[in-house]
């Protein structure tokens, strides 16, 4: 056999191990991302469309899953630990409620960083978590008090229907780009 | 002697690349207001640019919807991806070769050994063509982008304005240098003319290396935009600042180390095939020299290339959390056990082929028990590699197992266990390496047996640390923290490395050297030769993949949206697949390139004439 058709078969034979390889693995599709239904004062659809944020859009789903990266939210009862954490000696945010809380920790993940979820060597501690409503995730304030009832919801706890911008963005100089 | 020579090259090989480093230092000074640059834009906010009564001319990124793109029949991602891909190929090649060539070059001087002349002007026989065809992949990319992105085009071209000027006079400059550097070659070989055709050289490589790191600026300024507010409008006038982004420098040394070990590879690839064609001795005897020179510059350029990879992904988790996690973490962290396949291929090629060339001396029979503990190693570690942290399973079996990662094989699938195995895999071709320096030669100095003590305690120091370090962070510190294992474990493979270096050269001062049989290896290594660009390709093509879809639906990130029908990231078996059209379409124009090369050296008879011996 000559040595070029030798060596092509060679080349082939390992380009195509390669491609069976790809072929095996989980084939997962990255999503565009979808377009949002509008998200009005409906309970149910603001839940599915927090839902939906979290896994898309929202990025939620990248940190904060099992992988003990961040807090599994989709694991532990995330009302009471908000709670649990407003009653730390340690937090020093603008919070009051539970759900005030979760909005905080979007829009200023680094006003209380629980500890051994900061970036390391940051001192005062700051926390890896982007600003949700900042590129490149850019949440306006119904998608993320959408995602607030979604973890609400979840757990079964009462969807809030006060306004955030009322309450703590009225209070505090909190400011959503 | 020649293996003397060949650990220069290993030693000075680094002085070269600083002296590179300091030149485009000197090209680009930090904080340089690159006046030139900037000055002549349109978009500088500069006060003296503005009349009274007008407002500074002020362009944010355009926010594109589905329909402002152009209906393409085909995929524009893909049609772009594939000849983006096959330029880079090509120009990872091209810029890669006159590096190593012109120290080639320079090695043939000091050791007067008109081999190294050959040699390296053979290498350049094969860029040369390649030279051209990047050229054309350049222009077709170029057309390309114009034609399918025209408004992402039009912002980059406003954002880095008369940059891309800069960057054609540099190719200008290049092409120039390029072809007075091959064809003045044989017109000044000899005394002074030969330190000016140097000098050719040094210039060729600092305008290809300009290029690069310029080209790189805009891939960089895609993932990391600098320079620009979350508008996209320029903060400041000043290119510079558009041009260092956080990750600049990483992807500058990345692709610098990358394409030195790619266009090693390659040139193996053409040693081989040479040598498989040969039909004298002496032919198949310098064909497995330039082999295995090209094996060498490929490998010692691969060692360092993960701490390198290492740098880039730092920053890339740096610069955006989200970013990193997509690409080791999320969506794309497949990917990463299909490197690991690919890697695991280089390393097993390339050792392969150092076990096989000892067969070229006398000296090999004592380190012959080695090869199969270093298999093992290597294998071990490769399993490792591709071991994933979560598995596909079904709902039955994952509550067999109470999660979708196993309590005690799950962590070999997190960094701590990978970085184990991949710095075993360095530690293991190292010693490959060193086994095979140490079969021709045998130390005569007295003190030789304290030096080998030595040199077992740093193995065994650095094997202990890397795995000691891999199991603590892996199975005992949460995930944030388990990044730190990488430290140790780089420090202990550097120290292989350099004691390794330090020691042999204190060893073999005035040692007895076994004469190699050049031509004298098997067939069978050469298609390690052949392994190697294979690999490399694919892995390049992956990489480069990898990289590019962390932005996700971005054109610049964070700035520009990408709206277009393509702004998802594509399943793992459909980016394999185009990464072997590209892999295919690259090989199959280098064996072209070959042809190219041979049919140079052949000649036809005047008719009626004879070959001589006959008649």
């Amino acid at each position: 056999m000559p040595i070029l058709l030798r060596v092509v078969i060679f080349s082939l034979c390992l380009t195509l191990l390669f491609t069976a390889f790809t072929n095996l693995l989980p084939q997962i599709e990255g999503e565009a991302e979808a377009p949002l239904a509008m998200i009005d004062n409906d309970e149910a659809a603001r839940i599915a469309a927090g839902e939906q944020l979290f896994n898309g859009k929202g990025s939620c789903a990248l940190c904060h899953n099992a992988m003990d990266r961040a807090p599994d939210l989709m694991a532990v009862d995330v009302i009471q630990l908000s709670l649990e954490r407003l009653r730390e000696p340690g937090y020093g945010g603008m919070a009051t409620s539970a759900e005030e809380y979760l909005f905080e920790s979007m829009v200023r993940p680094s006003a209380f960083v629980v500890a051994g979820y900061g970036v390391k060597g940051s001192e005062p501690q700051l926390s890896p978590m982007p600003d949700v409503s900042e590129p490149p995730i850019s949440l306006s304030l119904e998608e993320i008090s959408a995602v607030i009832a979604f973890l609400q919801a979840k757990d079964g706890y009462p969807v809030s229907t006060e306004s955030l911008a009322d309450n703590f963005l009225g209070r505090t100089a909190v400011e959503v780009h | 002697m020649r293996l003397v020579n060949e650990g220069r090259v290993a030693g000075r090989g680094w002085l070269w690349l600083a002296l590179l480093l300091m030149v485009m230092a000197w090209v680009f000074p930090p904080g340089a207001e690159a006046a030139g640059l900037a000055s002549g834009s349109a978009l500088s906010e500069a006060p003296a640019m503005v009349g009274p009564g007008q407002e500074a001319e002020r362009f944010v990124a355009p926010d594109l919807k589905r329909e402002d793109y152009p209906r393409s029949r085909y995929s524009s991602r893909s049609v772009v991806w594939v000849l983006a891909q096959m330029h880079l190929f090509f120009a990872a090649f091209v810029l890669a070769v006159p590096l190593f060539v012109v120290f080639i070059e320079w090695l043939g001087v000091k050791s007067g050994d008109p081999r190294y002349d050959d040699m390296a002007h053979e290498f350049m026989k094969i860029s040369m063509t390649a030279y051209s065809i990047t050229a054309l992949f350049g222009g077709a990319l170029m057309l390309a982008l114009f034609v399918l992105y025209p408004q992402f085009m039009q912002y980059m071209v406003r954002v880095f304005d008369s940059q891309f000027l800069v960057y054609a006079l540099l190719f200008f400059i290049e092409s120039v240098l390029l072809y007075l550097y091959y064809y003045s070659w044989y017109a000044l070989r000899y005394g002074n003319a030969k330190w000016v055709h140097l000098c050719i050289g040094v210039g060729l490589n600092v305008a290809g290396t300009s290029i690069l790191v310029m080209a790189n600026a805009w891939s960089t300024f895609m993932m990391a935009p600098s320079g620009v507010d979350i508008s996209g409008a320029l903060t400041s006038g000043n290119i510079w600042e558009v041009i260092r982004g956080p990750l600049w420098n990483p992807m500058n040394l990345h692709r610098f180390i990358a394409n030195v070990a790619f266009g090693g590879a390659i040139v193996g690839a053409y040693a081989a095939y040479k040598f498989l064609a040969a039909r004298t001795p002496a032919e198949r005897a310098h064909y497995d020299w330039m082999g295995y020179t090209s094996n060498f510059i490929a490998i010692l350029a691969f060692l360092p290339l993960p701490f390198a990879g290492y740098w880039l992904m730092a920053e890339i988790y740096a610069y955006s959390q989200q970013m990193g996690i997509t690409a080791m973490g999320g969506i794309l962290a497949w990917l990463f056990i299909v490197q690991a396949v690919l890697i695991g291929t280089i390393l097993l090629a390339a050792n392969y082929y150092l076990w096989s060339g000892m067969s070229r001396t006398g000296g090999a029979g004592a380190y012959g028990w080695m090869i199969k503990y270093i298999a093992a190693v290597l294998v071990l570690s490769f399993l490792v590699w591709v071991t994933p942290h979560s598995l596909v399973l079904t709902p039955a079996e994952a509550a067999q197992m109470g999660s979708s990662s196993h309590r005690w094989l799950g962590p070999l699938g997190l960094m701590p266990a990978k970085n184990v195995a991949v710095n075993l895999m360095l530690v293991a071709t190292f010693l490959s390496f060193q086994l095979y320096r140490r079969s021709g030669k045998e130390p005569t100095v007295a003190y030789a047996g304290w030096l080998n003590a030595v040199m077992v305690a740093i193995y065994f120091w650095a094997v202990v640390a890397i795995i000691f370090s891999g199991v603590y962070y892996g199975y005992f510190t949460n995930t944030v923290y388990k990044v730190g294992s990488s430290v140790v474990q780089v420090v202990a493979t550097l120290s292989v490395i350099l004691g390794g270096v330090v020691i042999d050269s204190l060893l073999f001062r005035g040692a007895r050297v076994v004469p190699a049989v050049w031509g004298q290896v098997s067939t069978r290594s050469q298609y390690a030769l052949f392994a190697l660009p294979v690999a490399f390709t694919w892995l390049m093509a992956l990489m480069g993949y990898v990289r590019s879809s962390m932005r996700g639906n971005w054109h610049v990130y964070s700035v520009m949206k990408d709206n277009s029908a393509d702004n998802f990231i594509p399943a793992i078996g459909h980016a394999g697949n185009m990464m072997t059209l590209v892999t295919l379409l690259f090989l199959g124009c280098i064996l072209f390139i070959f042809f190219i090369a041979s049919l140079s050296e052949k000649r036809q008879l005047p008719p009626g004439a004879t070959v001589a011996g006959e008649g």
